[in-house]
């Protein structure tokens, strides 16, 4: 376990966040907007996403912890910015016949909902 | 703050509540009229409004004075006269009342009623039917075999008669721009007027309590053009659109194979549940669970894995499906238009 | 007073009262008691239990409406919570309070008797109470509350699709509620009718009686019709009747009527005893009789009469046919007349009197304003076309509001301090009082008055959450904000009464120089309430001081004293001319055993044991047996 690393990462996002950059920067992307494509695309009907009305879905994992993952999409990645923006884009590439659809999310969109999930 | 100031300002506050409720803020506001029923209900509500706000203030100015004349007896000007404050008693409590409740008697009863009651027998250009379940409305067009739920289309500037009924409990259609409520009761066939004034969307919700999922009960009305109304109908009353691909047919196939089947309708397949809605026309629909959520992928995902945890209680169960037979099916319900 | 003892004479009647009125010492005694007094007591201590526990619904209930989507309570349970809230605040709290706890404690002593009619079944009536509201809050406890809404609509309370105990435990809990109410009913008719002190003619006798003899009248008649419909249930539910079952002949809307012919009359019994309370305050604080005193007493007795032709309204979205539902408006609008003359009456009074607001005259006045509101909404159902848009939302929900907790509970609250004095002996804090007061209003104003516009604005009422995009949200968190204002200013009020028992200044017979008898005996009043049958000669007693100088005079001469025996003088009905002198039974442990039986039996009912059920009847009919032997003379 690397745990010291892991907090040192902790103590340096929860100091930058305030000056709007952190570890997982993605350029331009907007959790205010992730939030809302959040809403619209319906993620919250097999999550849990805190701060999203309904989002209490029990198929998926929870993505409340999602910043402290070390693996997503099923294990197949590591849990960084450009990984995260990918699986959700096209989870059915990643992960052939997985139970996570492909639900049409553009490059744009899929940045700003890692980013509303890495700060919530 | 000084009396007056504070008086002001309550006034100031009242007049910004009124001006808000005029407004009309919201989709099911009975203050948003689009029919003359419900514009004559909004009316009535707005002259009764003035007519209690009369009551209401004058018997606070007498309380008020009362409070200022808490050290003298009798009347203002008048003195100690039992005579007259009887009077004042018999006038405010007896005359005044029974003027003004015939009034309201004779324009709510017989006036506004005649706006918003039942239609006549043949007196409308056509009848549906509503049916009501725990928890989604059945829509019906008598005459075709269209089927939908929770999206009840109408032809705008025309009269609609609705039945109203139930397959279960007690339940009420209303949808409060354009008409009252009417209870959808069991061994009764209840009727309602629906008419929109224009084209446009009408949110409207089950107004009697029928149970855990009462609270996600609603529906849609859609006024449309005539002549958009009889396209849509035509669709409507079609089959299912039959599957264009092999990953498509390979959809339907796990559909109908499947706990789907035992429940849900699908016409022109061997699907015919009649516990759930209709799904032949599916993704025309703009909402899934009568309103609860969008008709979109991802929502229509979670809802067939877990509809338990979006609506608790539901009749529909969590259907276990693997990915791949899970895609097909999602693709297929998306392409039932 | 009638208790300042002035010669030996008098001292040693009043001992020998004492004496022969005196009860068993400890939890025995409040066992067995039949004093009203004490019966009283027992009634506002359970009652204000059901009323915590109704509040604690009615805050859960508002938390979980603080926003949309909220998941404190989960949807069966949200209808648990609001089918008891309905069920506590009308059946375990308002009404007991009212006619169990105010009318047992004060009735006797209003019209100037020793006890009630029927002392052991005034102790029957209290018991069976408390026994129906612990049988439904078992069902509670154990996970099977009713959850089918207060008014409990079939079929959705069919066993089909209510099929676990909760509907059952709702039924059978209301109908041994109701033969409790049925019970004291009788009770305080005949008490009225027969106990007045002799010459309190009826047109002598106070407001306050006048609407406790009304409501009895309403309670009798409306209550058969809701055990009649309860039992329906319990057939159709147990044993496959089908009296609501429309597959089989029966009709859903039979349950409707026959609901509602009792929930109407219903209504006018929760807020009579209020008017009573208001009649009771206002003349005391204003220092003058009411105006209009038989306007007031004629409106009190229609509205309990016409209360019974009005039941449909709450059925205009049924689909009756148009000749019911316009019979029915105009009967809801002729009720407005009686409602009006009183409303009048009270504000008249104020104005012409010289009124003191103290705490008890702050609630009446609060009353007055929340009952204006109430009652000018309930007259826009009346409009048939309003009501079908506007019935089963939540400007229902705030009409009902402003009519059962502003215009019924809070003349309750202003009693609960007028007479604390009385019953207690020591002055609550006035300070504190007002404080809580306007605590309380202006949290039932925040609380309640948003919801008109949440009616209007669409939302329907008994939805365990709403959607976001409403415009439903500010309205519910300001809601709910004044729900926590309006339980800080109860339990303030709490507060202030807890310390007040200890501490607070000795009150004397009669702080207020208030015009009612209850105020011409000590504080608390001794078991037997007064030395002498008090002399009346008006409804304001207290203020004819030639009266009280004559109760003086009988005392020492010993005339209407009765200190021969437990007794009590009955008179006639209208003029209250001396009747005779009849024995009053002494505290007894058969009522309690009664209500033990019969709490055994609806158990077993609940359960389907039908031969167990007949097992404690039996026992029933064993202690009904044992209550009418003859008992060895005591004194």
């Amino acid at each position: 376990m690397t745990r010291p690393p892991l907090l040192i990462a902790a103590g340096a996002a929860a100091l930058l966040a305030g000056c709007g950059s952190s570890p997982r920067a993605l350029p331009g992307a907007s959790a205010d907007r992730g939030h809302a494509d959040i809403v619209q695309i319906g993620c919250g009907a097999c999550h849990q996403i805190s701060g999203v009305d309904g989002a209490e879905g029990r198929v998926g994992p929870s993505l409340v912890d999602f910043s402290a993952r070390h693996y997503i999409a099923g294990g197949r990645l590591t849990n960084t910015p450009s990984n995260a923006v990918r699986w959700i884009m096209s989870p059915q590439q990643i992960l052939p016949g997985g139970v996570m659809p492909d639900l049409g999310v553009d490059s744009a969109a899929a940045a700003d909902i890692v980013a509303y999930l890495y700060g919530q | 703050m000084t009396g007056a100031g504070r008086r002001h300002a309550v006034a100031v506050i009242l007049f910004a509540a009124l001006a808000l409720l005029a407004a009309g803020c919201g989709d099911q506001s009975t203050l948003s009229p689009h029919s003359k029923a419900s514009r004559d209900i909004a009316t009535l509500w707005w002259w009764m409004l003035g007519a209690a706000g009369v009551v209401f203030f004058g018997a606070l100015f007498l309380l008020l004075l009362g409070w200022t004349r808490r050290r003298k007896r009798g009347l203002p000007v008048f003195g100690e006269d039992e005579g007259l404050t009887t009077g004042l008693v018999v006038t405010f409590g007896i005359a005044v009342p029974v003027v003004t409740l015939i009034a309201l008697f004779v324009v709510a009863n017989f006036s506004v009623v005649s706006a918003t009651q039942a239609p006549k027998t043949a007196s409308t250009a056509m009848t549906i039917q509503v049916i009501g379940h725990q928890w989604f409305w059945e829509v019906r067009y008598p005459g075709t075999t269209a089927v939908t739920a929770n999206e009840i289309h109408i032809p705008a500037r025309t009269r609609v008669n609705v039945v109203a009924t139930t397959t279960d409990v007690i339940h009420s259609l209303w949808v409060p721009e354009l008409n009252r409520k009417i209870d959808m009761i069991p061994g009764h066939r209840n009727r309602v007027l629906l008419y929109a004034d224009r084209p446009g969307v009408y949110r409207g919700q089950c107004a009697e309590f029928c149970g855990p999922q009462h609270a996600h009960m609603s529906m849609k009305v859609f006024a449309q053009p005539p002549d958009r109304f009889r396209a849509w109908l035509r669709n409507m009353a079609a089959p299912r659109r039959a599957p264009s691909s092999p990953e498509l047919t390979r959809g339907e196939q796990v559909f109908v194979a499947s706990a789907c089947a035992s429940c849900h309708t699908i016409r022109g397949t061997s699907a015919h549940g009649e516990v759930g809605p209709d799904l032949t026309h599916l993704a025309t629909r703009t909402t899934l669970a009568a309103l609860t959520i969008p008709n979109r992928r991802g929502y229509l995902g979670g809802w067939i894995l877990d509809p338990q945890h979006i609506k608790p209680g539901a009749k529909m169960p969590a259907i276990a499906l693997g990915g791949a037979d899970f895609q097909a099916v999602l693709d297929y319900l998306q392409s039932l238009r | 007073m009638a208790t300042t003892t002035t010669t030996t004479a008098a001292r040693a009647r009043v001992d020998r009262l004492e004496r022969i009125w005196e009860e068993r010492p400890g939890l025995l005694g409040w066992l067995t008691t039949t004093d009203h007094k004490r019966i009283g007591i027992l009634y506002l201590f359970t009652s204000l239990a059901f009323f915590g526990a109704g509040g604690v619904e009615a805050l859960l209930i508002r938390t979980q409406l603080l926003g949309p989507d909220k998941t404190v309570l989960t949807p069966q349970q949200y209808d648990a919570v609001f089918t008891m809230h309905g069920v506590t605040m009308i059946f375990l709290f308002v009404i007991p309070i009212s006619i169990g706890a105010f009318g047992n404690y004060l009735l006797p002593l209003q019209i100037g008797a020793r006890d009630m009619a029927f002392p052991r079944l005034n102790a029957l009536s209290f018991w069976m109470f408390a026994a129906s509201g612990i049988f439904i809050y078992i069902g509670l406890a154990v996970g099977q509350a009713p959850s089918a809404g207060w008014f409990n609509y079939v079929p959705l309370a069919s066993k089909t699709y209510s099929p676990n105990l909760g509907i059952d435990f709702y039924a059978l809990g209301l109908i041994f509620n109701g033969i409790s109410s049925t019970v004291a009913s009788a009770n305080f008719i005949v008490t009225i009718f027969k106990l007045r002190a002799p010459g309190m003619s009826l047109n002598r006798m106070p407001l306050f009686c006048y609407a406790f003899l009304a409501v009895s009248f309403a309670l009798l008649f409306a209550l058969p019709v809701l055990s009649v419909s309860l039992i329906f249930l319990e057939l159709d539910r147990q044993l496959g009747f089908h009296f609501y079952d429309i597959a089989h002949g029966g009709d859903p809307l039979l349950w409707q009527h026959l609901f509602w012919i009792f929930g109407h009359p219903e209504v006018y019994i929760i807020i009579l005893p209020a008017f009573g309370i208001a009649t009771s305050i206002i003349p005391t604080f204003v220092r003058r009789r009411m105006v209009a005193f038989p306007l007031v007493a004629l409106a009190e007795l229609l509205v309990a009469f016409i209360g019974f032709g009005v039941w449909a309204h709450h059925m205009f979205a049924t689909g009756l046919s148009t000749a019911t539902t316009v019979y029915f408006a105009a009967a809801s609008l002729v009720i407005v007349i009686p409602s009006g003359i009183q409303l009048f009456a009270w504000i008249m009074t104020i104005v012409t009197g010289t009124p003191e607001f103290k705490t008890p005259l702050l609630w009446i006045v609060g009353f007055i304003v929340f009952f204006i509101i109430g009652g000018l909404s309930g007259i826009m159902f009346a409009a048939i076309p309003f009501d079908q848009q506007l019935t089963d939302t939540y400007f229902v929900v705030a009409h009902f509001h402003f009519v059962i907790f502003g215009a019924a509970v809070f003349p309750i609250l202003g009693g609960l301090h007028y007479w604390f004095p009385k019953v207690t002996g020591r002055m609550y804090h006035e300070g504190l009082g007002k404080v809580s007061f306007w605590l309380t209003f202006t949290g039932t104003m925040v609380t309640f008055f948003p919801m008109h516009i949440l009616g209007l604005l669409g939302m329907p009422r008994r939805n365990y959450t709403y959607p976001r995009d409403m415009g439903w949200t500010g309205f519910n968190v300001l809601e709910s904000i004044g729900s926590y204002v309006l339980a800080a200013g109860l339990v303030l009020i709490a507060v202030n009464l807890a310390m007040s028992l200890r501490r607070g200044a000795p009150a004397g017979n009669d702080p207020w120089k208030a015009p009612t008898l209850e105020w011409a005996t000590s504080s608390p009043p001794p078991p037997y309430n007064f030395a002498v049958i008090p002399a009346v000669s008006s409804p304001y007693a207290m203020w004819d001081p030639e009266d009280r100088e004559k109760d003086v005079r009988n005392l020492e001469a010993g005339v209407l004293v009765l200190e021969q025996g437990h007794e009590t003088p009955t008179s006639t009905v209208v003029d209250a001319e001396w009747d005779e002198v009849v024995e009053m039974p002494s505290d007894s442990p058969w009522p309690i055993s009664l209500a033990l039986a019969l709490s055994g039996m609806f158990a077993m009912l609940l359960l389907a044991h039908w031969v167990t059920a007949g097992v404690f009847l039996a026992f029933a009919a064993l202690v009904l047996l044992a209550w009418h032997s003859k008992e060895p003379q005591e004194a």
